[in-house]
């Protein structure tokens, strides 16, 4: 029994980092433009077919094969916000919104066309395992613990500095941010392509996991939002925060609940959340109270 | 005092009375057991849902992605005592409706402190619970795999199964009465404070009505379009599965009345017969439609003028006194004022 709770609460915390930082990506966007991109899941998982495609089926991802790819979906990312999402700040959140679910039909398609709808299990990245207390423990999840966290602290550091300060300036009052010398639109670029490599490093990491398949992406990114949302959206530690309780409270959902019934735990949370704390647990810091 | 009008009823009252008539006047539309009835009968569903929505979304700014779920609710929940319990359809259907009735006030009442895109990643949250619950509860809804719907309706010994002549032209009368039923809405007293707390909430406040009543309000109205079109959408559809009702055909939905211009629920509908034709003829002849329907989505929600009205010659364009936000603001204070006993904003 002891030991069943120890692998759930190692399991959960383990994809709880990996929503951590696709956690972060979705902070990251809603702190430079008040609102969220539906396709961050999506993203990672294209992220990690573009990674993965050079050595499907043989051989090891090297370091090479993993910036070109970051580069290349980053690229594609600050693309497709200068064309589509940008036009539709001034009109509010909700447009780039139903704009980024248009994306997830895009995104998921074009998976599907390349790549097939099967189910894809590249090698791991670092392969072998360890031994905690009793436990196997992949160097794989372990490596995924460890560049999530990282990642998700470094940029928390990161957004303190000037461009932490020049996007919230940015998001909240973009008129007079530009007359300070900050440009609104180029904040709400950086954030976006900021936000797709760290979704790509998110795909690649979980892909030898859990495998890679067009819809994968949604699910995924849908529970990394809970995360985000019940950790209080725009706040990088609240992403880590939120993105390792719900990591965990999937864990423990799907081994005595079901799957079935543990995204229905997952969701009641969201909603939850949303009714008694709208602002998460953590709220933005900086942030004008409204 | 000159009395504001928001909407015009000229024009725009004969519109569900034309769109009867083109569909009686065109005969090869009413072949018996042909796609084109299937496609009116689609229509005509989709027409209820998005008008229920554009009321909701569009005139009292609660953007919420519950729609889907409500059709679903009434068209399970007819199935089921239908198959069941041997319930008279009539009788199923007033079932139906309480049901997304109740779901539509258990929701406003949960997410009454919820706004903006908060509401609607709240009601994301519901719909998400909602269609998983569907899936699970395999034993009455047939979970993944579905269930059959109704074969068809009958109403004190009127019968008509779906995709048939009768039930055609009962859906599209249902449909031109809930469209002419919107514009009542839109016009009385109720539709004004929706329009009030869609522009300022405060005004609608100091009038001495309840912001909150009235987004519970808007709520039941969406509930109650969503409702009627899910208990005529099982006919139509023949089997009931979560697909039916999932995301892709809420965020259909939200085209329809983003495209058609909010609030104008003529607009939207024809917004709707253009998108839903559209939608099922590439779905049925293109296999990468999901990547062009997404890109369309992308496309035509930056079109400048967002709804199709925009793009007719100005006099062809539906009337409205006050084009800008203050001067409806303005408009609707007074409407308000005029209706109730609170004196009219200088």
């Amino acid at each position: 029994m002891g030991s069943t709770l120890f692998q759930l609460l190692i399991a959960g915390v383990c994809i709880g980092f990996l929503y951590s930082l696709l956690g972060a990506s979705y902070a990251l966007f809603y702190r430079s433009k008040r609102s969220i991109n539906f396709a961050q899941g999506d993203i990672a998982m294209l992220g990690a077919y573009i990674a993965f495609w050079p050595v499907l089926g043989a051989g090891h991802l090297t370091v090479w094969t993993v910036l070109v790819s970051l580069v290349v979906l980053t690229l594609a990312a600050g693309a497709i916000e200068v064309v589509f999402f940008r036009p539709l700040y001034a009109r509010g959140p909700l447009y780039v919104i139903v704009s980024s679910i248009g994306l997830v039909f895009v995104v998921q398609t074009a998976i599907l066309l390349i790549w097939g709808p099967q189910t894809v299990l590249p090698k791991p990245l670092w392969p072998g395992s360890i031994h905690v207390f009793g436990l196997v423990l992949s160097h794989q999840l372990l490596l995924l613990v460890i560049v999530s966290g990282s990642l998700a602290m470094l940029l928390q550091l990161a957004f303190r500095g000037r461009i932490g300060i020049a996007m919230r300036a940015a998001a909240e009052n973009p008129a007079v941010a530009r007359l300070s010398g900050v440009d609104d639109r180029t904040m709400a670029t950086l954030s976006f392509m900021v936000a797709a490599a760290l979704s790509g490093i998110a795909g690649i990491l979980v892909a030898p996991v859990s495998g890679m398949s067009p819809s994968a992406g949604a699910a995924l990114g849908l529970a990394a939002l809970v995360g985000a949302i019940i950790g209080g959206l725009g706040n990088l530690y609240g992403a880590v925060v939120g993105g390792v309780f719900i990591g965990l409270v999937n864990s423990f959902a799907v081994y005595y609940v079901g799957a079935v019934y543990a995204d229905v735990i997952t969701y009641s949370l969201l909603v939850i959340a949303l009714v008694l704390r709208p602002g998460g647990l953590l709220r933005e810091e900086g942030m004008v109270s409204r | 005092m000159r009395r504001h009008r928001i909407i015009g009823w000229s024009r725009g009252a004969l519109a569900p009375v034309l769109l009867l008539a083109v569909a009686l006047l065109v005969p090869n539309l009413f072949a018996e057991g042909s796609y084109s009835q299937y496609m009116i009968e689609l229509i005509g569903v989709y027409i209820l849902a998005s008008t229920g929505l554009s009321l909701s979304m569009g005139l009292a700014k609660q953007f919420h992605v519950l729609q889907t779920l409500f059709m679903a609710i009434s068209a399970y929940t007819v199935a089921v005592l239908a198959d069941r319990y041997d319930v008279p359809f009539s009788l199923g259907a007033l079932a139906g409706l309480a049901g997304a009735l109740l779901l539509a006030l258990l929701s406003a009442l949960v997410t009454l402190r919820a706004q903006t895109h908060y509401l609607l990643l709240a009601t994301f949250g519901i719909v998400i619970v909602g269609i998983t619950l569907i899936d699970g509860l395999d034993s009455i809804t047939g979970g993944v795999n579905g269930r059959p719907a109704i074969a068809g309706i009958d109403i004190g010994g009127f019968q008509a199964s779906g995709v048939s002549r009768e039930y055609s032209l009962i859906v599209l009368v249902i449909a031109a009465l809930g469209l002419l039923g919107a514009r009542r809405i839109e016009q009385s007293m109720v539709g004004n404070a929706l329009r009030g707390i869609g522009l300022d909430e405060g005004m609608v406040a100091a009038q001495g009505l309840s912001p909150g009543r009235y987004r519970i309000v808007a709520l039941l109205i969406s509930a109650l379009y969503g409702g009627i079109a899910g208990v005529l959408a099982g006919p139509v559809l023949g089997y009931l599965s979560p697909p039916s009702f999932d995301m892709p055909v809420t965020l259909l939905l939200i085209i329809m009345v983003v495209i058609g211009g909010l609030d104008r629920v003529y607009w939207v509908a024809l917004a709707t017969v253009a998108v839903t034709l559209v939608q099922q003829s590439a779905a049925s002849s293109v296999s990468a439609w999901p990547l062009a329907y997404g890109l369309a989505v992308m496309v035509l929600i930056m079109l400048p003028g967002r709804d199709v009205s925009r793009w007719l010659p100005e006099r062809w364009r539906p009337r409205r006194v006050a084009l800008d936000g203050s001067s409806e603001v303005h408009a609707v204070s007074s409407e308000l004022a005029e209706k109730g006993s609170v004196d009219a904003p200088r």
